[in-house]
């Protein structure tokens, strides 16, 4: 490259300020090289300060960090000023002590993302900015929580929403952010009104022609269905061709619903109608074009299709008892004409009706499909052991199980499949049966019932159909045996110096203890060194002069005792009611003063951590965390707490480990405990709640508080699951209230709602949706539960 | 003369406006014949207190009452002596005046009263219906127009918040909840005085925001906020504000469930 004198002159000196920098021994002159090649575009000006930085990232972490930065900071000068760029070397600086040197590079290389969370490029919308708000509008339209994670294109798997990271197609912020808006509630309305799920035989019926979906019995139907499709058109596009159907089935219901939707859409497809201009690929004649103009224009009537049969259908869609079905039969109708399968792909302004993942989307069929076999079983197991089966009729109900699964008859509905458990086994003397359906309906069971009918519809949607199978295994939960082989297995722990307890538990299918049937062994946690409270607290900083605050404001609570012999003043309420008896000739009280006392709050709490395999990774480090900030927060209150662990295999194996004792101080050994808590097996927590109860039964204090952090319901390697395990830790938890101890659970299960409100009650247990939150909610929960 | 005033002016003489969402109102009557005392459980802003209005009126007896905090004192419930004049008065507290006059004393947020000061009902909630005066160093027999009501909200999580198991034991309890969607839009019309499709939004909203008791939110809008907003809507304040001011502040102060909630009022309306 040929350069002028003041050029070489330049060249040099940022040679040499490089090689002062570097070193060029350990480096190597033609790395020098290469580095001055990427600052020549660097401003003169400016080279001083990016020659500092280069400096601070040498110096302080590592060479090949700062070689990055160079080859990256022209690009950057794009995006960033100079003190913008003083902020992004300190987030890679950052980034590469929490995750190593990959990662920075990675960063660095990325300057415009750094500069989208300056607000730099000002039209940009990020992901970041909607979710939080979305994520609650999401709850609410749809009664789940919906998670948001970045992807290229938009699509949803029914859990979680994809969405662009950023987004920058129109010209300003709230274009765009009205975009990944809309694209979110398209999404979220494909969740709500159901655009994934069909029974299987309805489709078959459909769709008679296609004899690959009368295989594969058990794939989700619309799944199934739209594989079969896109292959046989060797197009993928006829997934996106029936989102877009469908966004007219579901564009419709939101508009009726939600009139602010209603105006967001509107302006939506105006910013839309702009942004293609006049050449829009929508002005041509094909019935996708026809569809995709009527969208455009909200509806109006005059831009109904105009091929007669294509309108038919699409007026069908407007309707508000439409269903997905509709929206099948319509792509049935326009997969009929080979014009429209050579018009795909889709072109035009469609990108926010993103696109389908199949192979996603099934996964998530598939497993809601057997969480719900698990909780109607489960409802339907509680409702039946509610009405106590006992004796001749469970013998009947045994029957009835075998019998189920000896006819492969499947229920319409919700009604039937109740009426095959409680009609075949009904006992034939009217008064002797208490498992007839009028006596389900009664009121304490109505709220278990209703359940019951929500999971059945929830499960009619996708099957159309309760399988009897559901029923047979709830009669086969509701009677079972167990295994015997299971007892037998008794593993010898040999550890002099643990501490042994053996407890009972609850059989609910007897309705009475089995004594002396679970092993709990007591033993100290493990211990790890390292800097994780240092870190944490660190990390946290600000949180935790928040929770110094409040929680001090705790203690600092002063209580104002009335009617005191003595007391720093007079009580004005007393002294007049003396007064006055004295006059009506009573005998008047001396309790005349009040006195400011500090609050005896008089707390102890024992906190249980669930310690099963399934805390692994992200949530063990977010359960150890909020421990920390915890316990300091507690620590300034001065309220009595223990901290345990538990977990283990089988009723032999119940582990129990100390990690703070009551009466143990918040001392280097807790501390190290605390950092060793690791995931280790199951979770039997019958046991661990009995033990605890006792540990509580001997600290001395007017409220004892039992708070369980978990992550997923009772579940052991033996028969301890389903309704044993939840009806167990139930009376575990009731035999502990009946001590005086109040039980609370925080958990970060999401399937909480089906099962905690029955073991702890409605308002003693909390979800936490992100374990990333969980440090921010332990302590503010402790806090409300205790003030 | 003086006292029947004060009396009348317990009784309820125009007729509340109250929606039967189940048999409440059934059982609610059967347990003042059988003389026996109510507990009314639900959420805040469901309707317990404008129910305990309604059967006032439709019994046709006085209504007493109390809004219960932890520094409510016995004295307080049961009455005492003042000077009047240099002279000592007796003045009876609103348990004893119902007891005397055969009317329905409500303890409104009974838990929120100290232990200590609850006791004093309980000679009253059992067989027994007698309220002794210490004071006065009498027995009073409650007659049989007497009925005693008290009420919470079970959805409090301080665990420092709760009945005895001696006092509850004592009650016929009835769970009250949040109307179901359609009773709700007709009493949010009604009471807010407003159109049908404005209280089917609100009502819309309302239930929106109990579904994020997981997203953070201890309780969604009540009832009654929801007809708070319609009546500031009614007079003509922004849609959006009046709704903003009237659900989403009271509801929380933390800044992204706002956001999220001033969202909600966006799609809504």
């Amino acid at each position: 490259m040929n350069v002028g004198p003041n050029e070489k002159r330049r060249e040099d000196a940022l040679k040499n300020a490089l090689i002062q920098i570097f070193y060029t021994d350990t480096i190597g002159s033609c790395h020098v090289e290469n580095a001055v090649e990427f600052l020549r575009p660097i401003p003169n000006e400016k080279i001083g300060q990016i020659l500092r930085l280069v400096r601070l990232i040498s110096g302080s972490v590592s060479d090949l960090l700062a070689f990055s930065f160079m080859e990256n900071c022209s690009k950057a000068l794009e995006y960033l000023d100079l003190d913008q760029m003083e902020e992004w070397v300190t987030k890679a600086l950052s980034i590469y002590e929490a995750q190593g040197l990959h990662p920075a590079t990675e960063f660095l290389s990325r300057p415009h993302e750094t500069a989208l969370s300056f607000g730099n490029s000002k039209r940009v919308a990020t992901l970041e900015d909607v979710a939080g708000k979305l994520s609650i509008l999401a709850s609410g339209l749809t009664e789940r929580t919906i998670r948001f994670e970045p992807s290229n294109t938009p699509f949803t798997d029914g859990e979680t929403v994809y969405l662009p990271r950023t987004f920058s197609r129109f010209r300003n912020l709230e274009e765009n952010l009205l975009f990944l808006k809309i694209s979110a509630i398209h999404k979220i309305s494909q969740i709500r009104f159901n655009s994934f799920l069909a029974p299987k035989d309805i489709l078959i019926k459909l769709f008679p022609e296609l004899d690959e979906l009368k295989s594969e019995v058990d794939r989700p139907g619309i799944v199934h269905l739209l594989n079969i499709l896109s292959e046989r058109f060797k197009k993928t596009d006829i997934l996106n061709l029936y989102s877009l159907i469908e966004t007219i089935r579901i564009e419709k219901r939101l508009e009726e619903d939600f009139n602010g939707l209603k105006r967001d859409l509107f302006s939506f497809k105006n910013n839309l109608l702009k942004s293609i201009g006049p050449e829009n690929s929508l002005m041509g004649n094909d019935a996708i074009s026809q569809i995709g103009r009527f969208i455009l224009m909200n509806y109006d009537p005059k831009f109904l299709p105009k091929d007669k049969s294509l309108r038919g259908y699409v007026k069908r869609l407007l309707k508000r008892n439409s269903t997905n079905i509709d929206s099948l039969n319509t792509l049935k109708f326009l997969l009929k004409n080979q014009n429209v399968i050579n018009t795909l792909p889709l072109k035009g302004p469609f990108f926010y009706v993103g696109t389908i993942n199949l192979s996603k989307l099934e996964i998530k069929i598939l497993e809601r499909r057997k969480k719900l076999e698990k909780k109607f079983v489960e409802i339907l197991g509680a409702l039946i052991v509610k009405n106590q089966c006992k004796g001749p009729l469970k013998k009947e109900l045994e029957k009835a199980s075998k019998d189920l699964k000896n006819t492969p008859s499947i229920t319409d509905d919700i009604d039937s499949a109740l009426a095959m458990v409680f009609q075949k086994g009904h006992c034939k003397d009217k008064k002797d049966s208490f498992l007839n359906c009028e006596h389900i309906i009664l009121h304490e069971n109505q709220d278990l019932l209703e359940k019951l009918k929500g999971v059945g519809r929830e499960i009619m949607e996708d099957l159309g159909k309760i399988p009897s199978s559901y029923v047979s295994s709830t009669l086969d939960l509701a009677t079972g045996y167990y295994d015997p082989t299971l007892l037998l297995d008794s593993k010898k722990e040999e550890a002099p110096s643990f501490l042994f307890f053996s407890y009972p538990e609850w059989d609910f299918r007897r309705g009475d203890y089995r004594e002396n049937w679970c092993t709990v062994k007591e033993m100290h946690s493990n211990r790890a060194s390292g800097n994780f409270i240092e870190t944490t607290l660190r990390k946290y900083k600000g949180q935790v002069e928040t929770l110094r605050r409040q929680f001090e404001l705790m203690r600092q609570d002063f209580m104002c005792e009335k009617r005191q012999k003595d007391g720093q003043e007079i009580d004005i309420d007393a002294y007049v009611e003396a007064y006055t008896d004295l006059k009506a000739r009573l005998s008047p009280t001396e309790r005349l003063y009040y006195r400011l006392k500090q609050d005896r709050r008089d707390i102890a709490v024992l906190f249980l951590v669930d310690m099963s395999a399934s805390t692994e990774g992200w949530v063990n480090q977010a359960i150890k965390e909020s421990l920390v900030l915890l316990t300091h927060a507690i620590e300034l209150v001065g309220d009595q707490y223990g901290i345990y662990g538990f977990s283990g295999m089988r009723r032999t194996g119940c582990q129990y480990f100390i990690i703070k004792d009551f009466n143990e101080g918040l001392t280097n050994t807790v501390k190290e405990r605390i950092i060793g808590i690791t995931s280790r097996d199951y979770t039997r927590m019958g046991p661990a709640i009995r033990h605890s109860t006792n540990k509580l039964k001997e600290v001395e204090a007017r409220i004892k508080i039992l708070l369980v952090l978990s992550d997923g319901k009772p579940e052991d390697y033996d028969e301890y699951k389903g309704p044993y395990a939840i009806e167990d830790t139930r009376m575990a938890l009731f035999e502990a209230r009946q001590y005086g101890v109040k039980p609370f659970c925080i958990t970060i299960d999401k399937e909480a709602r089906s099962y905690l409100p029955r073991l702890y009650g409605a308002a003693n247990y909390i979800f936490v949706p992100d374990v990333r939150l969980l440090h921010k909610r332990v302590p503010e929960i402790y806090r409300v539960l205790t003030t | 003369m003086e006292s029947d005033q004060r009396l009348s002016s317990f009784f309820i003489s125009k007729k509340p406006f109250y929606l039967p969402v189940g048999n409440e109102i059934e059982l609610a009557e059967i347990a003042y014949s059988h003389c026996l005392p109510l507990l009314l459980k639900g959420p805040t802003g469901c309707g317990k207190t404008r129910f305990m209005e309604y059967m006032a009126w439709r019994l046709k007896r006085p209504l007493f009452t109390v809004s219960c905090h932890d520094d409510l004192s016995t004295s307080d419930l049961v009455g005492r002596y003042l000077i009047k004049g240099g002279e000592t008065i007796w003045m009876d507290g609103p348990l004893t005046l119902a007891v005397k006059n055969g009317g329905i004393c409500y303890l409104d947020e009974v838990v929120e009263a100290r232990k200590d000061t609850t006791v004093v009902i309980h000679p009253l909630a059992d067989d027994r219906r007698k309220l002794p005066i210490e004071k006065l160093g009498i027995i009073l027999d409650a007659s049989k127009e007497f009925m005693l009501v008290i009420s919470y909200n079970p959805g409090y999580q301080s665990v420092l918040k709760d009945l005895k198991p001696s006092t509850r034991q004592r009650f016929i309890a009835i769970d009250f909840r949040y109307p179901d969607e359609e009773h709700e839009r007709k009493i949010v019309e009604i009471e807010a005085e407003i159109d049908h499709g404005l209280s089917a939004n609100l009502v819309k909203l309302g239930r929106m925001t109990r579904r994020l008791k997981e997203q953070g939110l201890q309780e969604g809008a009540s009832t009654r906020l929801l007809i708070h907003a319609g009546k500031l809507i009614k007079s003509g304040i922004d849609v959006n504000l009046a709704c903003e001011v009237a659900i989403c502040q009271p509801l929380t102060d933390d800044e992204e469930l706002l956001n999220g909630l001033k969202e909600m009022i966006k799609a809504v309306f």
